[in-house]
């Protein structure tokens, strides 16, 4: 009869659901599904993402149908900035067409919104540094979301909790890495023997999405000033040619050769084990007493890795 | 009854049986024939169970009726039930595999007369060979004597039998290492070139000092001087020979009758399965089981499962087939456990072999094995839980003989490995110095591809910003790998490792982005297989055969625990028509994991040369 209206029921579920853990403010990817138990094609009907405060987040049209139901293509919505837990509710809103009311249905789903994690790297710190001297170390931080840290500020504690150094990240990230920017940091050695263990710390980042604070520790050892000079010159045995880049280890020295094989290590006097490490090359060892200025010449052989 | 009259009715029982059966089956008449029945039988399970009557009484003329048994006291047992319904081809001599010893064995065998036919599963030639290294260990050589190397057989062996920790069986030793020589100059006739540097003499596999590795040098008479130039100097001939090779034909079981010889094989084939009777013998030249997780399970449940890949994929499987067949059959078996484990940081499998042609040789994969200490000096392994177990450089000890501990599974380095509980997620890290020092490709690691360059896995394989990024990607708890690091940076520093020993120098990991290289294990060369005497002839495992049931535990006894057996195998007894050779037998000692190719072509020369001499069945 004319003016009568079928009226069906509908269910709602996520095809795509939100991970459990989220990070602020990032991208989640999402997917609703409609469908009614008669198996209508409800594709241009609207579905929507409602927030916990009622306001809409999104909405959207099923696009995809069969005989199991109806499907909203994928679609992005931001996860909030604030951390906690949410429940959202994806919702079908009742919609007439063609002559037939479909009921409205929805369905809650949870998530929980965390801070991004950040980690450190820290590297180029020189030892043994001799007392009381300059020295400068490298640090690097990075947010596993890939969120630009350019600008943000570290913190260097000593052995004793006191803050003896700040410095501002940059905004290219340190070569072969991605997302991780970094500072050069100017410190000065303790003025007596030691190992000493300090600690770098971002604390939480100032940025519009919520970071986490995040530490470092890194160790060094102080000795008293060098006597002499040990000039260490890394050759190739086959070739005789120098070797660039080849790593000089005179316990606890250490040192690279330059473009001309040549490594120059400023060392107390004593008796050392001397290492020459090259790519690809048989460790050189040799022992070396240093009374005075010491020239060594290391030849290394090439290293032969068996393939069976 | 007294136990005497136990024995003789026991023994004649048997008999008597048989001849109640016989002249039952000769007086009932319009039996359902055997053979109807039987196609119409549901799977019989055990082997041997196949039944294949004596010509049929009655002629067949419903093939496919319903299974249905006659009455019992009709039914009569088939009398030769370990041969098939039919054989659809007859030779002189089968080979089962067309590898390194399948090959040289067809090839004696028809040059001696004998009608071959070399079977292999593979869609090619040359199994794992076509991507082996070149090396050989062969002794007293006219190569050797060229090059004014002096070297005897009784130096060989000894020096093979050191190799080898003395655990090897001496006569076949004897036998491989008396072979070389004639083997050398066979394969130089067929075309191999010998290369002039014959090694120190002191390098792996090799022993007390004399210089016995024989290598192929470039040569128009093959595409490419390694593992693969033997198999296509051996397969030219086999071809000049006329030897048919059927490709895409798989052993699957062995015919044989009780306490008999060997009769033939049913092969899996692209069109079906067929029986093939081989009137002299059978050859089983089809490899070891590297690849059968359930086979090397049963001989160490520790080497299968994650982390732990086969020998031979994704171009050769090692299934096992012939030495499962041989065991159906009667034979013995050795060493079994006897393992050769080869890490290969980063990757899946032991070679690269793309293209597949034997003009390409197998390239290395992975990101090293840690057999060398400079190797060593620039990672650290952590396990699971973030934390590091060994001291790294256990691997790269090196024993007198040249031996590389890192592949035992009962030394150090590699039992500690095996011991750690699954999953184990062990991984080698370092930093930008570290993976550049190494050589490691940066690139690779970062757009890893399993076919390609070195063969990288992406589930094997991680570079990242931070360690805590790093230990994200690897599955390991950031916190503890950082904790790791800075500890084992701080034995850096101080020069020594309190918690491993590991040796100087040492090097910290810092300097971002880090690397990690999984710890994969492959199974490579699982050396044990069917026991074989100096022909190459299979050998029993019992005086009787699971299929005569009328022995007593007192003839079991007195024939298999005799106090003179087993004091050289070439007094043991052996099972008529069938042979083995290559990675299916027991037929070298227990650490010539490598270098054996010469061996292989030895041994199946001998085994095609005593084929073909065997006495036709026909």
């Amino acid at each position: 009869m004319a003016g009568q209206v079928t009226a069906h029921n509908t269910s709602t579920c996520m095809a795509r659901a939100a991970p459990a853990k989220l990070d602020a403010g990032t991208n989640i990817a999402l997917k609703v599904r409609a469908s009614c138990p008669s198996g209508c094609d409800l594709r241009r009907n609207i579905a929507r993402i409602i927030a916990q405060d009622g306001e809409v987040v999104k909405e959207t049209e099923l696009t995809e149908f069969d005989e199991t139901g109806n499907e909203t293509d994928e679609f992005i919505v931001e996860a909030p900035i604030e951390p906690g837990g949410y429940t959202w509710t994806a919702v079908f809103p009742a919609q007439h067409k063609e002559g037939v009311l479909h009921e409205g249905s929805s369905a809650p789903f949870s998530f929980s919104v965390r801070r991004h994690a950040t980690s450190m790297a820290v590297w180029d710190v020189p030892s043994p540094i001799a007392f009381s001297e300059e020295f400068r170390i490298k640090v690097g931080l990075k947010c596993f979301a890939e969120c630009g840290l350019a600008g943000q500020e570290i913190e260097v504690y000593d052995h004793e909790g006191a803050k003896v150094a700040t410095a501002t990240l940059g905004s290219v990230p340190w070569s072969g890495t991605t997302a991780l920017c970094w500072a050069e940091v100017e410190l000065e050695a303790p003025g007596t023997e030691g190992y000493y263990t300090w600690e770098v710390k971002c604390r939480k980042p100032d940025l519009e999405l919520p970071h986490e604070e995040t530490s470092y520790t890194f160790g060094f050892r102080t000795a008293r000033q060098p006597d002499h000079v040990v000039t260490v010159e890394v050759i190739d045995k086959d070739t005789k040619t120098p070797i660039k880049n080849a790593d000089v280890l005179l316990h606890p020295y250490r040192g690279y050769t330059d473009e001309r094989g040549l490594a120059r290590l400023m060392v107390a006097k004593g008796e050392y084990e001397l290492y020459v490490s090259g790519s690809g090359k048989e460790t050189f060892q040799t022992s070396v007493k240093v009374a005075s200025d010491v020239a060594v010449r290391a030849e290394l052989l090439e290293l032969i890795v068996e393939d069976f | 009854m007294s136990n005497e009259q136990n024995n003789e009715s026991a023994v004649s029982r048997s008999q008597f049986t048989r001849e109640e059966q016989m002249a039952k089956e000769k007086e009932a008449p319009k039996k359902v024939s055997r053979k109807e029945f039987v196609k119409g039988a549901a799977a019989v399970a055990s082997v041997g169970a196949l039944a294949s009557c004596a010509p049929a009484a009655t002629p067949t003329t419903a093939p496919e009726a319903a299974p249905t048994c006659p009455p019992a006291e009709e039914c009569a047992p088939c009398p030769t039930p370990w041969l098939p319904e039919k054989w659809d081809q007859e030779v002189d001599v089968l080979v089962a595999g067309a590898g390194i010893s399948g090959l040289p064995a067809a090839i004696e065998a028809i040059a001696a007369g004998a009608d071959v036919l070399l079977i292999e599963k593979g869609d090619f030639v040359g199994g794992l060979a076509a991507t082996a290294g070149p090396n050989n260990f062969m002794c007293n050589t006219h190569v050797q004597r060229r090059l004014g190397v002096e070297d005897q057989i009784e130096w060989g062996i000894a020096d093979e039998m050191l190799i080898n920790d003395y655990r090897a069986p001496i006569e076949l030793v004897r036998t491989y290492v008396e072979g070389g020589a004639d083997t050398c100059l066979w394969l130089e006739q067929l075309g191999i070139e010998w290369d002039d540097d014959l090694g120190s003499g002191k390098d792996l596999m090799f022993g007390t000092g004399v210089a016995r590795n024989h290598t192929p040098k470039e040569s128009p008479n093959y595409p490419n001087p390694n593992g693969a130039a033997y198999i296509y100097v051996m397969l030219e001939e086999a071809k000049r020979l006329g030897v048919p090779i059927s490709l895409n034909h798989g052993l699957r079981r062995i015919y044989r009758e009780p306490n008999g010889p060997v009769l033939g094989v049913e092969v899996v084939t692209d069109a079906g399965t067929i029986n093939i009777k081989a009137r002299k013998a059978v050859v089983l030249a089809t490899g070891g089981f590297t690849t059968n997780e359930l086979m090397e399970a049963a001989v160490d449940p520790r080497i299968v499962g994650d982390a732990f890949y086969s020998d031979g994929l994704p171009y050769t499987s090692c299934m096992g087939e012939g030495i499962l067949a041989g065991l159906d059959i009667g034979a013995g078996v050795a060493d079994l456990d006897r393992l050769c484990l080869v890490l290969k940081l980063g990757s899946h499998i032991y070679k690269l072999w793309e293209p597949r042609e034997l003009s390409n040789y197998g390239s290395s994969v992975g990101l090293g094995s840690l057999t060398k200490e400079e190797e060593c000096e620039r990672i650290i392994l952590v396990k699971g839980d973030g934390e590091r177990y060994i001291n790294e450089a256990e691997g790269a000890v090196v024993s007198q003989t040249g031996q590389d501990f890192s592949k035992y599974p009962e030394l150090p380095f590699m039992a500690t490995f095996l011991s750690l509980p699954n999953p184990k997620n062990v991984w080698a890290v370092t930093d930008a110095e570290g993976a550049a020092a190494l050589g490691w490709p940066e690139d690779e690691m970062r757009d890893p591809q399993p076919l390609a360059g070195r063969a990288l896995w992406p589930d094997s394989v991680a570079v990242a910003d931070t360690l805590a990024d790093l230990a994200s990607k690897i599955g390991i708890n950031a916190a503890s790998l950082e904790a790791t690091v800075s500890r084992y940076n701080g034995f850096v520093d101080a020069g020594v490792d309190d918690d491993f020993g590991k040796p100087m120098p040492m090097y910290r990991i810092s300097e971002p982005p880090f690397f990690a290289a999984k710890f994969n294990v492959i199974r490579h060369t699982g050396y044990g297989g069917l026991r074989i005497n100096s022909k190459a002839q299979v050998l029993e495992r019992s005086e009787w055969s699971f299929d005569d049931s009328a022995v007593t535990p007192d003839e079991l006894l007195a024939e298999n625990c005799r106090a003179e057996y087993a004091k050289n195998v070439n007094e043991e007894k052996a099972i008529p028509h069938l042979y083995a050779i290559g990675e299916a037998a027991a037929n070298t000692g227990w650490r010539r994991y490598h270098r054996q190719q010469g061996l292989h072509v030895v041994w199946g020369r001998i085994a095609g040369k005593n084929a073909a001499a065997e006495t036709s069945l026909s």
